[in-house]
């Protein structure tokens, strides 16, 4: 007897176990127990700093946007050494490493130093940056960092990561909006951009997920690559010179994202402090220091109106001012590092160093931060 | 590398996608036309040859000249006559020519300022439509040559599924195919067919080009902080199933839309990483090619050499003939070093088989005796013929012999 196929049954059952399985991983939700796991650390050496990629094929690396996969891959996953004194590094690119390979950073710097604490413990620090200008998602991944037992954090930033109207539209921060909304329900944080839309339930089935789940996939897949090369970002041949003929006005950059209170003046109370206080409080509960720290930017002497391309004189005392004021009132340990490297040590932007400037400026502020240490 | 090649690469990935299925669609739709199926599919035929080589260089020109090429050969080889013979060898010789320009960078240049269509070009198609018609005109040479119908041939020649990447049918194969009467599981065969080859090339082949070897993976890791033995190893795994998954798996896609459309093409892969040794591989390994190779030059090649003073040491003319063999099968992937040496490297590993087996007699009976032992043996000699293979793609993907070298010394510590 000759079995005869009927493909509108074949395609019926097709659809029905598509959709059962769709409803399984609904109400399941591997991903989230996916993300914990990573090759890294326990096949193949862990990442030395977030994989952030913008051409995947040279870096051999992909944008992943849960962070518990971003820390499942780290080296601060791994067991901390009986004698590590660690030192978590969080901030935008400047702080990832941007133009620069893995062992350039200042993570990487720093442990080249090899220092030692007065107790004798040797100093480790670990690249928690990623190249996003927003202080939210530096409170995310200081979150889970304390995880991992750190015995120091050094959060480095700048105005352009404070402005409150531009805190959330980014990728990583998007695929936490829950934990996200949790924050903001303890804190309530000066967010413009809240509330984040809700996640829908479809993007909580398997089609929904299927790119977060291809990109899991693909960071896997590239730790043989990364293991042999320890390359994770390419290093762009020629690189677009540093603006150096600025606007002659004094708009903040972002002029259309921070609503000031008054016009022409920053109190504190217009930027994201209220996170900064968060992180070092939250720190603190544990018994954990934070030294928070004006990164250094790209300084226009001459110029009579601005610093740089992100930044007028005005808006960026007014900052500074604030900042130090606040640091002041709260007892905070603070490092104004503004103006620590030469203006030729800048690359592409008003961040990102060369790299040996990144490393002169790594020893002084690693001295520096551990200097304010009991 | 920049965002515009990423996007672009995915775009391709897209357009791809697209391309198969619209073939997909009129290979089904085709068997339904009845008497116009014939003209449907050759019309398919072109219009895909032209999509395709759209993506490459923007040109009507080549897609048309496919078409005047099988036209011509066609006509060629209607009737038998001395004088078409003659012309037959000339035609060979052209087609061997084009393949030259194309293969040469130096050629390809000169030929692209001549016809002003830019400095580089590729003929997609014509790789698989040459040994089409070589092969028909040798048949036509040797009166061996199946008559088909103009359309028919011109179909042969450029049917749609197999224009990129085969398989290379026979005429006299194609012709069965096309006059076979229509199997009543067709669309359950083709679907299953079509859907293991886009598995193969979408997601296992796509997956794991992400860890295998080439050029810049291993120019990273000899120059980076670590060239792990192990990882160039794993790069090397990845790079030979990479391989596999992706010509199976466009194989596959083409034998599938060829069912859907009435026509069987040839198999072109069978298990060919766990055969027990080289000359089973090549046997299973784009079998067509494989055999395309064997009966126009091997063979003939050999004959040929057995009329030289070499024929004093037959087991030298088999080295020869091997090697040139696999040499030009090496040459045919591009006009390089590297293929040279790939292809040396296949031709060698040839030969000493053929040496081994033809003085492993008593072994073979030793080791045929007793059952767990036999077993044992399969498995090594599996692992064995697949890691002779696999070596061998370190040639294959990398072009420089330098970077061969290293790879080489950082694969063995």
């Amino acid at each position: 007897m000759k079995d005869t196929v009927h493909w509108w049954r074949v395609l019926l059952k097709a659809a029905a176990l598509f959709a059962l399985f769709n409803a399984l991983w609904f109400a399941t939700q591997p991903l989230t127990v996916l993300n914990k796991l990573s090759v890294y650390g326990a096949f193949f050496p862990p990442r030395e700093r977030f994989p952030f990629a913008e051409f995947p094929e040279a870096s051999y690396a992909v944008s992943v946007d849960s962070l518990d996969q971003l820390f499942a891959s780290h080296r601060i996953a791994q067991p901390k050494a009986a004698d590590e004194f660690r030192v978590a590094l969080l901030g935008d690119s400047a702080i990832w490493g941007y133009l620069l390979r893995a062992d350039q950073t200042q993570a990487a710097c720093i442990n080249a130093l090899d220092l030692r604490t007065s107790d004798g413990r040797r100093v480790r620090a670990y690249n928690l940056g990623y190249p996003t200008l927003t202080v939210i998602k530096d409170f995310l991944i200081l979150r889970r960092a304390l995880a991992h037992a750190p015995d120091l954090i050094i959060w480095s930033t700048s105005l352009a990561s404070l402005y409150p109207s531009d805190q959330l539209d980014f990728p990583l921060i998007l695929a936490q909006r829950e934990e996200v909304s949790a924050l903001q329900a303890q804190y309530a944080f000066k967010l413009d951009q809240y509330p984040l839309p809700s996640r829908s339930w479809q993007e909580r089935t398997f089609f929904g997920q299927r790119r977060a789940i291809a990109d899991w996939l693909r960071h896997q897949l590239y730790a043989p690559a990364w293991a042999s090369t320890r390359l994770d970002h390419v290093l762009l041949r020629f690189v677009a010179p540093h603006p150096v003929n600025l606007l002659p006005d004094d708009n903040v950059l972002s002029v259309n994202v921070l609503n000031l209170r008054q016009a022409g003046r920053i109190a504190p109370e217009d930027l994201n402090f209220d996170v900064l206080s968060a992180g070092v409080a939250l720190a603190a509960e544990r018994g954990i220091p934070t030294v928070l720290v004006n990164e250094p930017i790209y300084r226009d002497e001459a110029h009579p109106l601005r610093y740089n391309t992100y930044y007028p004189r005005w808006a960026y005392d007014d900052y500074r001012a604030a900042f130090a004021q606040l640091a002041q009132r709260q007892n905070w340990r603070y490092l104004d590092f503004w103006d620590a490297v030469p203006a030729d040590q800048f690359t592409d932007t008003d961040f990102h160093l060369t790299a040996d400037a990144n490393c002169a400026y790594a020893e002084r502020l690693i001295k520096a931060a551990l200097a304010q240490l009991p | 590398m920049s965002y515009h090649d990423s996007d672009r690469s995915k775009a391709r990935q897209l357009m791809t996608l697209v391309l198969i299925g619209a073939m997909a669609l009129c290979a089904l739709i085709s068997p339904a036309l009845g008497a116009l199926r014939l003209p449907f599919l050759v019309l398919s035929s072109l219009i895909f040859l032209a999509l395709l080589q759209f993506d490459a260089s923007p040109t009507l020109w080549l897609p048309l000249a496919s078409l005047g090429l099988s036209i011509g050969v066609w006509l060629l080889t209607a009737r038998e006559s001395p004088a078409r013979r003659r012309m037959a060898l000339m035609a060979i010789f052209s087609i061997i020519g084009i393949f030259a320009v194309l293969k040469l960078p130096v050629l390809q240049a000169a030929s692209a300022d001549a016809l002003n269509i830019g400095q580089t070009f590729a003929w997609i198609g014509f790789s698989y439509l040459a040994f089409r018609l070589l092969h028909v005109l040798l048949d036509f040479r040797s009166g061996r040559l199946k008559q088909l119908s103009l359309p028919q041939f011109v179909l042969y020649a450029l049917f749609f599924p197999a224009i990129a990447a085969g398989p290379i049918a026979r005429v006299e194969q194609f012709a069965q195919a096309l006059a076979a009467a229509h199997d009543a599981e067709r669309l359950t065969h083709g679907a299953v067919r079509l859907m293991r080859g886009l598995f193969k090339k979408f997601v296992l082949a796509d997956s794991v080009a992400l860890m295998a070897l080439s050029p810049q993976l291993a120019s990273d890791a000899l120059t980076g902080t670590l060239s792990g033995t192990l990882t160039l190893w794993l790069a090397l795994y990845a790079y030979a199933f990479r391989l596999f998954w992706d010509f199976s798996g466009y194989t596959d896609i083409a034998i599938g839309i060829g069912i859907w459309a009435g026509i069987k093409l040839p198999e072109n892969f069978d298990a060919p990483y766990l055969k027990r040794n080289l000359q089973a591989f090549w046997n299973s390994w784009h079998m067509t090619l494989s055999a395309w190779f064997r009966v126009y030059f091997f063979m003939p090649a050999s004959r040929e050499l057995l009329r030289t003073p070499l024929k004093a040491w037959r087991e030298g003319v088999v080295l020869v003939a091997q090697l040139s063999t696999m040499i030009l099968i090496g040459l045919w992937h591009g006009a390089a070093l590297n293929f040279v040496l790939w292809g040396a490297w296949h031709g060698i590993g040839l030969w000493l088989f053929r040496q081994w087996s033809a003085r492993a007699a008593r072994w073979d009976a030793f080791v045929q005796a007793r059952p767990p032992l036999a077993r044992l043996i399969g498995v090594l000699s599996v692992l064995l013929t697949f890691h002779y293979v696999a070596l061998g793609w370190v040639f294959f993907a990398l072009p420089e012999p330098e970077l061969i070298g290293k790879v080489w010394r950082g694969l063995f510590g």
